[in-house]
């Protein structure tokens, strides 16, 4: 950091006069001050034994009308407003030019210097805070995922998973996590990443590198073959309100912390010397560790099947809305390869590695419905990440036969062969208690009926310019609305019902 | 007034506010977030919060992309002191420790006793915000220094 000499300024005409102005607003020559040696603090610090036009060698009592007292603003600072445009006037020798130079080089020297300074830290931060990426290879991946599980580094763990699958964990998190403190199940001061109460370490973790399996490009099985995973439990640190505790265990919480301890050798040993897997994803150019490529992996090996060669390519709709009729239409015409189609090809890619087999799966055990969807008006609401589509209006017909169904406001309403039947949510919450429901529990049924007959939709997600229908966002949606549908009194009432 | 106080009042403000600048930038790298046994830093955790879309198109998520034009401002201010505009520098100045207080300072108060697998870490925040506090000092001292150098003009050297 470089910072002018004290007081001094760097003249963009004359360098040399840095610390000549000690006092930046100070006068070039003080009145009744006989000026007749050389005057560091004036002209640069130059002597003045020339002829000096304003002070004549005279003793100067009285204002020097030459001098800059005009031009020099009151309360400025010792830097910059002086008029140094005014110093030229006064003819300085050629001399000066080469020391100028000198002082003008140091001050850009300065100025770049503070510059480069600034901009690499800068970069510094950047690279710093740009989003944890994944690994090279794909044992490098499986290796950070269990680092960070045996460091306890929940941020890590969270963020070093595939990218699709960390934003449904996360969307999911926050959203049950906000609502549940809102309904007083958490403590207000919860953090939705923090996992209270339980606790994962793990030491010495060995992976199979040249066992690994390489899939495809973009998939690849790592092994782990030894180490230890200790799991910890503590109920009481549950971040659960005292209220909620009493009213769902009156008899209170098992408090007692357990450890249990997995030595992955061992397990290995006991699974006929069959490693543990770890499927890896490659997502533009790095490997991510895959909760979901892990659970299909062991769902192929207990089946004794083995990953499809060729998947099934993603192929969205224009809009949300067709997105969801163009899937509904697809399910309804038994027509597997389209309804895999039309999923997220980023969160749902295991299901388009996996699609040739489930579409020969499903041969022979699925038909055709023969329901045609002649209309389906639909509405969409920004949720977290994505556009749910809600139902407005929708019509289909099989063999002549019209269904209609027909949402208004908490109420469906159904024509079949002309005949209309509606149902209401407040309808729905009297049949479900009877006459003998209290009144509270009434009330909290109605507003969750209510709730979810309003806001329950279908969870779409963009992904390259076309939309694909989400069943995990659509699942975990119905959850989420659920509890947004309930306040605080209502999960008091409906825990007692439970009791 | 001498000459030597006046020159004092201006130069004492800015090596203050460069000491406190220098602060706010080493906080910044120091650790904010305790996640297991792994300690990050301000940007690292800028880096992890976007990363998990916690605040997607929120007011928030525009601060934290902020955060990263920190060390430009403190860049823009040293400059704007180093060519003589003392008063332009001290007010980026104080509007930048404003901001740093602002986020150091809450983080400071929202700092867990240590409890739990995932916490705001002290060092950062602590060291960010004393920083960003005693460079707002010498940027208020450097106004002073400017009032004090422009009597001594208006009045004469005593």
């Amino acid at each position: 950091v470089t910072y002018p000499g004290s007081g001094g300024q760097w003249p963009p005409n004359d360098p040399n006069q840095q610390g000549g102005q000690p006092l930046g607003g100070y006068p070039q020559q003080q009145p009744g001050y006989p000026q007749t040696g050389p005057q560091p603090a004036q002209q640069g610090g130059y002597p003045q034994t020339g002829p000096q036009p304003a002070q004549p060698g005279y003793p100067q009592t009285g204002p020097q009308p030459t001098q800059p007292y005009g031009q020099q603003p009151y309360g400025q600072d010792a830097h910059g407003q002086q008029p140094y445009g005014q110093q030229g006037g006064y003819g300085y020798p050629a001399a000066a030019q080469p020391k100028s130079r000198k002082g003008l080089i140091t001050a850009v020297v300065a100025v770049v210097a503070i510059v480069v300074a600034g901009a690499g830290v800068t970069v510094w931060a950047l690279n710093r805070g740009s989003a944890p990426a994944g690994a090279d290879s794909p044992t490098a991946a499986a290796t950070s995922l269990v680092n960070a599980i045996g460091q306890g580094d929940v941020a890590g763990l969270l963020t070093g998973l595939a990218p699709a699958e960390r934003d449904l964990m996360s969307t999911l998190n926050s959203a049950t996590t906000k609502e549940l403190q809102r309904l007083e199940v958490y403590k207000a001061n919860v953090d939705p990443n923090k996992i209270e109460g339980l606790e994962l370490k793990t030491e010495g973790l060995q992976f199979d590198e040249g066992g690994a399996e390489k899939v495809n490009d973009h998939l690849t099985i790592t092994k782990l073959v030894a180490g230890t995973v200790t799991l910890s439990s503590d109920a009481s640190k549950l971040p659960l309100t005292e209220e909620f505790i009493d009213l769902a265990f009156p008899r209170g919480i098992n408090s007692k912390p357990e450890t249990k301890t997995i030595d992955i050798a061992k397990e290995v040993k006991k699974n006929k010397g069959k490693p543990i897997r770890i499927a890896t994803v490659n997502v533009d150019g790095e490997w991510y560790p895959s909760l979901f490529y892990t659970i299909a992996d062991y769902g192929l090996l207990e089946a004794k099947e083995s990953w499809p060669k060729t998947p099934i390519a993603a192929n969205g709709a224009a809009t949300p809305g067709e997105a969801v009729r163009s899937l509904a239409q697809a399910a309804l015409d038994a027509d597997i390869e389209r309804v895999i189609e039309l999923l997220p090809p980023d969160e749902m890619g295991v299901v388009h590695d996996l699609g040739p087999m489930i579409v020969d799966l499903a041969k022979g055990e699925t038909e055709s419905t023969g329901v045609k969807i002649t209309k389906l008006e639909t509405e969409t609401a920004t949720v977290e990440g994505a556009t749910k589509v809600l139902l407005k209006e929708f019509e289909a017909e099989k063999d002549g036969e019209t269904v209609s169904v027909t949402k208004d406001g908490e109420c469906y309403a159904a024509k079949v062969e002309g005949e209309t039947n509606q149902f209401c949510a407040d309808d729905a919450a009297q049949e479900l208690g009877g006459k003998r429901m209290k009144p509270e529990v009434k009330k909290a049924l109605s507003n969750l009926i209510k709730g979810m007959i309003a806001n329950t939709g279908v969870v779409t997600t963009e992904v390259d310019g076309k939309w694909y229908v989400s069943p995990i966002r659509s699942l975990t949606d119905v959850e989420v609305t659920a509890l947004k549908s309930l306040e605080p009194e209502d999960i008091k009432a409906l825990l007692k019902l439970i009791k | 007034v001498t000459k030597g106080s006046t020159r004092l009042a201006t130069t004492a403000p800015a090596v203050i506010t460069a000491v406190g600048l220098a602060a706010v930038v080493i906080g910044m790298f120091l650790p904010w977030l305790r996640s297991g046994a792994v300690l990050r830093d301000s940007f690292q955790v800028v880096g992890v919060i976007k990363s998990l879309g916690f605040l997607r198109g929120d007011l928030l998520d525009l601060l934290l992309s902020a955060w990263f034009g920190v060390i430009p401002v403190v860049t823009i201010t040293i400059l704007a002191y180093a060519v003589g505009l003392s008063r332009t520098s001290a007010t980026i100045c104080v509007v930048l420790t404003i901001f740093t207080g602002t986020i150091s300072g809450g983080a400071t108060v929202e700092r867990g006793g240590g409890e739990g697998p995932l916490g705001i870490a002290g060092t950062g925040p602590t060291v960010t915000l004393i920083g960003s506090l005693v460079a707002l000092v010498g940027a208020v001292g450097i106004f002073v220094g400017l009032r004090v150098s422009a009597r001594t003009i208006a009045g004469g050297e005593s």
